[in-house]
């Protein structure tokens, strides 16, 4: 083999580290085929004598990505790592399919655990955050439920009724005894109503017209703050035990990954060896 | 046993052959291989690992002729490295002689 077709090979084969990376190896081999041909060597003896530039190629990669793992251990270097592993023989590869599986699996269970702690997080932290300083407002439903005090407090004790021209009606209507309350707007297209249940949480919104109904039995008039604390304490919990669960996992596999891979380069030095 | 062997020892040698003076790739092949069986292919993936454990480090010298040379030489890390490994080395060389000479003793005594 002529060093330009080995230098072509090895740059063929490192096609995937970086620029500057691949520059530094191919110059260093360059440099080695210039000091043997000044000992008046022939390029095809220097070849011969380096080995196969793919195989070469492939240790360096590995060797590079484990390197670039440990320096900063992403997914992405993982993947890379578990890629270059794949590079070095037949059955890593085929080994490699579900192994890269696992690994998006174990992503996505992550992200998802990310997801879910920060949503703890914001819900908790609103809650914090508004008994501290006030802010942000936490709607409690206040609103609707200062008309229904109005009503029972301050309000006539009997029913209310607005009719107009045209046979549009509003009413209010009240039933002291079972504590439930109701607003009724009717036209001759249609009605909305809302009716107050006997919980002072939950009610129900009726709009109706010819062609039609929506009809949503039990509204959460608002949000509660027991609610929210226990909510935010759940997802806080759920979240983060799913990323702690995660970074067990991927510990474990990191460190089977490494030996694995320190394994089959040793497993290459040695056969390089046992053919010089 | 002798692969084997030689597997853990090369790291130690080019370790000594660099601290006797700084050197390049293909020096240092043939330093080694006056002495011992080495394969040209293997010295550059292990100056990359000697590299990657900061045993050495490396510098360019501009030649006269042609584009510069990268030259290796030992790190303090390096030296103490090369330091635990010679100790190492001696302690596991007396221990296999004290075997040896015993099993030769035996040997010798038995064909006198």
């Amino acid at each position: 083999m002529s060093e330009q077709e080995f230098i072509r090979q090895l740059q063929e084969a490192l096609s995937r580290l970086p620029e500057r990376e691949r520059q530094e190896i191919l110059d260093d081999y360059r440099e080695y085929f210039r000091d043997g041909a000044e000992a008046g060597r022939s390029e095809a003896d220097i070849a011969a004598g380096l080995g196969d530039p793919r195989q070469l190629a492939r240790e360096l990669a590995a060797r590079h990505h484990i390197q670039q793992w440990e320096s900063r251990k992403s997914f992405g270097n993982l993947f890379a790592v578990v890629g270059a592993i794949a590079g070095l023989g037949f059955l890593n590869f085929l080994l490699a399919i579900p192994f890269m599986f696992y690994l998006w699996m174990l992503t996505m269970a992550a992200l998802a655990s990310t997801g879910i702690l920060i949503g703890g997080v914001v819900v908790f932290g609103t809650l914090v955050c508004n008994e501290l300083f006030g802010w942000p407002a936490i709607h409690e439903g206040r609103d609707v439920r200062a008309v229904w005090s109005a009503l029972e407090e301050g309000g006539p004790s009997a029913n209310i009724h607005i009719n107009g021209d045209g046979g549009e009606k509003v009413e209010v209507l009240r039933d002291a005894s079972s504590g439930r309350a109701s607003i009724h707007i009717l036209s001759s297209d249609g009605s909305i109503s809302l009716e107050r249940g006997a919980s002072d949480a939950v009610g129900r919104l009726r709009i109706e017209d010819d062609k039609g109904s929506v009809d949503i039995d039990g509204i959460g008039w608002g949000v509660s703050r027991k609610g929210m604390l226990a909510t935010g304490i759940v997802l806080m919990m759920l979240g983060g035990g799913g990323l702690f669960l995660c970074y067990l996992l991927a510990r474990w596999t990191w460190r089977g990954l490494m030996s694995y891979g320190r394994y089959q380069l040793g497993l290459l030095d040695r056969a390089r060896r046992t053919e010089s | 046993m002798k692969t084997q062997l030689k597997k853990g020892t090369l790291d130690m040698c080019v370790l000594a052959a660099l601290a006797a003076g700084d050197s390049y790739a293909y020096e240092l092949v043939g330093i080694l291989s006056r002495t011992m069986e080495v394969s040209e292919g293997t010295m550059y993936p292990l100056m990359r690992r000697l590299q990657a454990e900061a045993w050495v480090s490396t510098y360019l010298v501009e030649s006269a002729s042609g584009p510069s040379r990268k030259y290796y030489t030992l790190t303090e890390e390096g030296r103490r490295q090369l330091a635990w490994m010679q100790r190492e080395w001696r302690e596991f060389v007396n221990e296999v002689n004290g075997v040896l000479g015993l099993a030769a003793g035996a040997a010798e005594g038995e064909s006198s």
